[in-house]
Protein backbone atom coordinates (compact mmCIF):
# COMPACT_ATOMS: atom_id res chain seq x y z
CA UNK A 1 0.00 0.00 0.00
CA UNK A 2 1.49 3.42 -0.76
CA UNK A 3 1.32 5.99 1.92
CA UNK A 4 0.45 9.44 0.60
CA UNK A 5 2.88 12.72 1.35
CA UNK A 6 -0.58 14.14 2.54
CA UNK A 7 -3.46 14.23 4.89
CA UNK A 8 -6.96 14.65 3.24
CA UNK A 9 -9.53 17.16 3.75
CA UNK A 10 -11.90 15.65 1.49
CA UNK A 11 -15.80 14.91 2.70
CA UNK A 12 -16.17 12.86 0.06
CA UNK A 13 -18.12 15.49 -1.88
CA UNK A 14 -16.43 15.57 -5.15
CA UNK A 15 -16.80 11.97 -4.85
CA UNK A 16 -20.53 11.74 -4.90
CA UNK A 17 -20.78 15.43 -7.59
CA UNK A 18 -18.44 13.25 -10.03
CA UNK A 19 -20.83 10.06 -9.45
CA UNK A 20 -23.65 12.40 -10.17
CA UNK A 21 -21.88 13.39 -13.82
CA UNK A 22 -21.60 9.94 -14.78
CA UNK A 23 -24.94 9.18 -13.98
CA UNK A 24 -27.01 11.98 -15.04
CA UNK A 25 -28.98 12.66 -18.27
CA UNK A 26 -28.02 16.14 -18.79
CA UNK A 27 -24.45 16.93 -20.58
CA UNK A 28 -21.73 18.08 -17.71
CA UNK A 29 -20.27 20.09 -17.24
CA UNK A 30 -23.37 22.32 -19.62
CA UNK A 31 -24.86 25.16 -17.78
CA UNK A 32 -28.05 23.94 -16.31
CA UNK A 33 -30.71 26.11 -15.88
CA UNK A 34 -33.32 25.34 -13.34
CA UNK A 35 -37.03 27.15 -12.92
CA UNK A 36 -37.55 29.16 -10.76
CA UNK A 37 -40.09 27.11 -8.15
CA UNK A 38 -38.09 24.73 -7.76
CA UNK A 39 -34.88 26.74 -6.59
CA UNK A 40 -37.74 28.23 -4.52
CA UNK A 41 -38.37 24.45 -3.20
CA UNK A 42 -34.51 24.29 -2.92
CA UNK A 43 -34.26 27.33 -0.75
CA UNK A 44 -36.70 26.33 1.79
CA UNK A 45 -35.20 22.50 2.02
CA UNK A 46 -31.89 24.21 3.02
CA UNK A 47 -33.45 26.07 5.16
CA UNK A 48 -34.12 23.42 7.23
CA UNK A 49 -31.01 22.20 8.36
CA UNK A 50 -29.73 23.07 11.42
CA UNK A 51 -25.69 23.34 12.17
CA UNK A 52 -24.27 25.44 14.46
CA UNK A 53 -25.32 28.87 13.60
CA UNK A 54 -24.17 28.31 9.70
CA UNK A 55 -26.24 29.32 7.37
CA UNK A 56 -27.22 26.76 3.86
CA UNK A 57 -28.27 28.80 1.00
CA UNK A 58 -28.85 28.50 -2.91
CA UNK A 59 -26.89 31.11 -4.80
CA UNK A 60 -29.16 31.74 -8.10
CA UNK A 61 -26.60 32.65 -10.84
CA UNK A 62 -29.42 33.62 -13.92
CA UNK A 63 -31.02 30.28 -13.43
CA UNK A 64 -28.10 28.22 -12.44
CA UNK A 65 -28.33 26.92 -8.68
CA UNK A 66 -25.64 26.76 -6.60
CA UNK A 67 -25.18 26.12 -2.69
CA UNK A 68 -22.86 27.54 -0.38
CA UNK A 69 -22.04 27.34 3.18
CA UNK A 70 -21.92 30.76 5.01
CA UNK A 71 -21.09 31.31 8.60
CA UNK A 72 -19.12 34.36 10.62
CA UNK A 73 -16.35 33.04 12.64
CA UNK A 74 -13.33 33.64 14.61
CA UNK A 75 -10.69 34.16 12.11
CA UNK A 76 -7.69 31.81 12.76
CA UNK A 77 -5.08 34.38 12.65
CA UNK A 78 -6.32 36.31 15.65
CA UNK A 79 -8.43 39.23 13.64
CA UNK A 80 -11.61 38.64 15.44
CA UNK A 81 -15.06 37.53 13.95
CA UNK A 82 -15.38 37.54 9.84
CA UNK A 83 -17.63 36.47 7.16
CA UNK A 84 -16.40 32.84 6.25
CA UNK A 85 -18.01 30.91 3.07
CA UNK A 86 -17.68 27.59 1.83
CA UNK A 87 -16.59 26.99 -1.68
CA UNK A 88 -20.03 27.37 -4.20
CA UNK A 89 -21.04 23.81 -5.59
CA UNK A 90 -23.14 23.91 -8.62
CA UNK A 91 -26.86 21.78 -8.42
CA UNK A 92 -28.01 20.08 -11.42
CA UNK A 93 -32.13 19.82 -11.46
CA UNK A 94 -31.84 16.20 -11.87
CA UNK A 95 -30.35 15.91 -8.03
CA UNK A 96 -33.41 15.41 -5.42
CA UNK A 97 -33.94 16.45 -2.52
CA UNK A 98 -31.78 13.89 -0.40
CA UNK A 99 -28.79 13.85 -3.15
CA UNK A 100 -29.23 18.48 -2.03
CA UNK A 101 -28.89 17.38 1.68
CA UNK A 102 -26.13 15.24 1.09
CA UNK A 103 -23.98 17.98 -0.50
CA UNK A 104 -24.96 19.92 2.03
CA UNK A 105 -23.39 17.85 4.79
CA UNK A 106 -20.34 17.18 2.73
CA UNK A 107 -19.99 20.88 2.21
CA UNK A 108 -19.95 21.01 6.29
CA UNK A 109 -17.69 18.52 6.92
CA UNK A 110 -15.23 19.76 4.11
CA UNK A 111 -15.90 23.24 5.91
CA UNK A 112 -15.28 22.07 9.59
CA UNK A 113 -11.95 19.86 8.17
CA UNK A 114 -10.23 22.86 6.79
CA UNK A 115 -10.76 25.15 9.83
CA UNK A 116 -9.26 21.89 11.72
CA UNK A 117 -6.28 22.92 9.99
CA UNK A 118 -6.53 26.66 10.53
CA UNK A 119 -6.57 25.90 14.27
CA UNK A 120 -4.03 22.77 15.12
CA UNK A 121 -0.89 24.90 16.40
CA UNK A 122 2.64 23.61 17.47
CA UNK A 123 4.18 26.08 20.01
CA UNK A 124 1.18 28.59 19.00
CA UNK A 125 1.97 28.31 15.42
CA UNK A 126 0.10 27.17 12.29
CA UNK A 127 1.76 23.99 10.54
CA UNK A 128 -0.85 22.46 8.39
CA UNK A 129 -1.87 24.91 5.53
CA UNK A 130 -5.36 24.58 3.34
CA UNK A 131 -5.07 27.33 1.25
CA UNK A 132 -3.13 26.97 -2.29
CA UNK A 133 -0.42 29.60 -3.48
CA UNK A 134 -3.57 31.48 -4.79
CA UNK A 135 -5.11 31.28 -1.37
CA UNK A 136 -7.96 29.33 -2.71
CA UNK A 137 -8.62 26.44 -0.17
CA UNK A 138 -6.76 22.85 -1.14
CA UNK A 139 -8.44 19.50 -0.61
CA UNK A 140 -5.33 17.62 1.91
CA UNK A 141 -2.17 19.16 3.27
CA UNK A 142 0.98 18.16 3.09
CA UNK A 143 1.75 15.72 6.35
CA UNK A 144 5.16 16.20 8.71
CA UNK A 145 6.76 12.92 8.06
CA UNK A 146 6.69 13.65 4.09
CA UNK A 147 8.54 17.16 4.64
CA UNK A 148 11.81 17.95 3.90
CA UNK A 149 14.06 18.70 6.66
CA UNK A 150 13.80 22.93 6.09
CA UNK A 151 10.16 22.28 5.97
CA UNK A 152 9.34 21.07 9.57
CA UNK A 153 9.38 23.00 12.06
CA UNK A 154 11.65 21.98 14.84
CA UNK A 155 9.58 19.92 16.54
CA UNK B 1 -24.35 8.61 5.99
CA UNK B 2 -24.88 8.52 2.14
CA UNK B 3 -28.47 9.99 1.86
CA UNK B 4 -29.44 9.53 -1.25
CA UNK B 5 -32.42 6.84 -1.78
CA UNK B 6 -33.68 7.69 1.75
CA UNK B 7 -37.67 8.72 2.40
CA UNK B 8 -38.02 12.98 2.17
CA UNK B 9 -39.26 14.66 5.13
CA UNK B 10 -37.40 15.18 8.69
CA UNK B 11 -34.19 13.16 8.12
CA UNK B 12 -32.22 12.54 11.84
CA UNK B 13 -28.79 13.00 11.13
CA UNK B 14 -27.26 12.29 14.04
CA UNK B 15 -26.66 8.65 14.24
CA UNK B 16 -24.20 9.51 10.45
CA UNK B 17 -22.05 6.42 9.85
CA UNK B 18 -19.22 6.62 8.09
CA UNK B 19 -20.65 5.64 4.89
CA UNK B 20 -20.31 1.85 5.64
CA UNK B 21 -23.12 0.85 2.82
CA UNK B 22 -21.80 2.47 -0.35
CA UNK B 23 -18.09 2.64 -1.55
CA UNK B 24 -17.71 6.51 -0.97
CA UNK B 25 -14.66 7.85 0.61
CA UNK B 26 -15.59 9.21 4.14
CA UNK B 27 -12.95 11.10 6.31
CA UNK B 28 -14.73 8.69 9.37
CA UNK B 29 -11.86 6.49 7.74
CA UNK B 30 -9.12 8.98 7.75
CA UNK B 31 -7.64 8.27 10.80
CA UNK B 32 -8.06 4.16 10.63
CA UNK B 33 -6.27 4.59 6.99
CA UNK B 34 -3.74 6.34 8.78
CA UNK B 35 -3.19 3.55 11.27
CA UNK B 36 -3.23 0.77 9.83
CA UNK B 37 -0.43 2.02 7.03
CA UNK B 38 1.36 2.43 10.24
CA UNK B 39 1.32 -0.88 10.95
CA UNK B 40 2.07 -2.17 7.53
CA UNK B 41 5.47 -0.64 7.66
CA UNK B 42 6.01 -1.37 11.54
CA UNK B 43 7.34 -4.09 13.04
CA UNK B 44 4.59 -3.70 16.12
CA UNK B 45 1.86 -4.65 13.69
CA UNK B 46 -0.58 -4.86 16.09
CA UNK B 47 -2.86 -2.84 18.10
CA UNK B 48 -1.71 -4.06 21.30
CA UNK B 49 0.49 -1.55 23.71
CA UNK B 50 4.06 -1.47 22.95
CA UNK B 51 6.41 -0.93 26.13
CA UNK B 52 7.98 2.83 25.49
CA UNK B 53 11.65 3.52 26.77
CA UNK B 54 11.55 6.39 29.69
CA UNK B 55 13.48 8.58 27.51
CA UNK B 56 10.84 8.07 24.57
CA UNK B 57 7.58 8.86 26.62
CA UNK B 58 9.50 12.14 28.25
CA UNK B 59 10.05 13.10 24.42
CA UNK B 60 6.52 12.07 23.74
CA UNK B 61 5.15 14.08 26.54
CA UNK B 62 6.90 17.42 25.66
CA UNK B 63 5.81 16.94 22.28
CA UNK B 64 2.56 16.98 22.90
CA UNK B 65 3.09 19.87 25.52
CA UNK B 66 3.76 22.11 22.21
CA UNK B 67 0.77 21.21 20.62
CA UNK B 68 -3.30 22.78 20.69
CA UNK B 69 -5.98 22.62 19.32
CA UNK B 70 -8.48 25.46 20.26
CA UNK B 71 -9.67 24.65 23.31
CA UNK B 72 -9.42 21.32 23.76
CA UNK B 73 -7.45 18.91 25.84
CA UNK B 74 -4.81 16.90 25.41
CA UNK B 75 -3.87 13.65 27.42
CA UNK B 76 -1.47 11.01 27.29
CA UNK B 77 -2.39 8.46 29.54
CA UNK B 78 0.49 6.24 30.86
CA UNK B 79 0.45 2.01 31.14
CA UNK B 80 -2.92 2.57 29.09
CA UNK B 81 -5.20 -0.70 29.20
CA UNK B 82 -2.96 -1.91 31.92
CA UNK B 83 0.07 -2.60 29.78
CA UNK B 84 3.10 -1.41 31.54
CA UNK B 85 5.43 1.23 29.66
CA UNK B 86 2.84 1.80 26.82
CA UNK B 87 1.05 5.06 26.13
CA UNK B 88 -2.20 6.37 24.94
CA UNK B 89 -2.70 9.52 23.50
CA UNK B 90 -6.44 11.43 23.23
CA UNK B 91 -7.99 14.39 22.71
CA UNK B 92 -11.36 15.73 23.57
CA UNK B 93 -13.36 18.70 22.89
CA UNK B 94 -14.52 18.72 26.53
CA UNK B 95 -11.82 20.91 28.50
CA UNK B 96 -12.52 19.39 31.85
CA UNK B 97 -13.32 15.04 30.59
CA UNK B 98 -10.23 13.29 30.03
CA UNK B 99 -11.91 11.80 27.08
CA UNK B 100 -15.66 12.90 26.54
CA UNK B 101 -16.15 13.01 22.99
CA UNK B 102 -12.77 12.54 22.12
CA UNK B 103 -10.67 9.80 20.70
CA UNK B 104 -7.46 7.87 22.16
CA UNK B 105 -4.79 5.87 19.92
CA UNK B 106 -1.63 4.15 21.29
CA UNK B 107 1.95 5.47 20.81
CA UNK B 108 4.38 3.08 19.08
CA UNK B 109 7.68 3.01 19.89
CA UNK B 110 8.69 3.54 16.32
CA UNK B 111 6.38 7.06 15.94
CA UNK B 112 8.60 9.86 15.15
CA UNK B 113 8.04 13.11 16.25
CA UNK B 114 6.35 14.13 12.78
CA UNK B 115 4.57 10.87 12.78
CA UNK B 116 3.06 12.30 16.18
CA UNK B 117 1.99 15.78 14.99
CA UNK B 118 0.16 14.17 11.89
CA UNK B 119 -1.67 11.66 14.23
CA UNK B 120 -2.31 14.80 16.57
CA UNK B 121 -4.33 16.37 13.34
CA UNK B 122 -5.74 13.24 11.92
CA UNK B 123 -7.22 12.92 15.65
CA UNK B 124 -8.54 16.30 15.90
CA UNK B 125 -9.98 15.28 11.85
CA UNK B 126 -12.33 12.32 13.54
CA UNK B 127 -13.18 13.92 16.14
CA UNK B 128 -14.31 17.25 14.20
CA UNK B 129 -15.77 15.08 11.46
CA UNK B 130 -18.27 12.97 14.48
CA UNK B 131 -19.33 16.15 15.92
CA UNK B 132 -20.16 17.67 12.44
CA UNK B 133 -22.35 14.54 11.56
CA UNK B 134 -23.56 14.59 15.05
CA UNK B 135 -24.61 18.64 14.61
CA UNK B 136 -26.05 18.26 11.25
CA UNK B 137 -30.11 17.66 11.20
CA UNK B 138 -32.51 18.86 8.63
CA UNK B 139 -36.28 20.01 10.45
CA UNK B 140 -39.45 18.45 9.93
Amino acid sequence: MTVSPYISLRSGLDFILSDHTLDCPRPHPARVLFDAPRLEQLRELVSKIRYRDWKVVIVDEEGQGWIQVQTIMEDSQGSGLMENNSRRIYLCPEMDDMFVIDVARRLIVEFEMHESAEFFRMDGAQVFFPHGSNSQPVQSVLSMRHRRPDEIPAL
Amino acid sequence: MDMRGSAPGAVDCSHSLADSHVNIPSPLHDLDLFLRNHQLHCDCGSTIPQPLPDRRTEEIRNLLKRASYRDWRIFLHDNPDAAPHALAISFSPQPNETDGDGIRVHVCPAMTDEFVVDLLFEMVKHVEVKLAHSRFTVAA
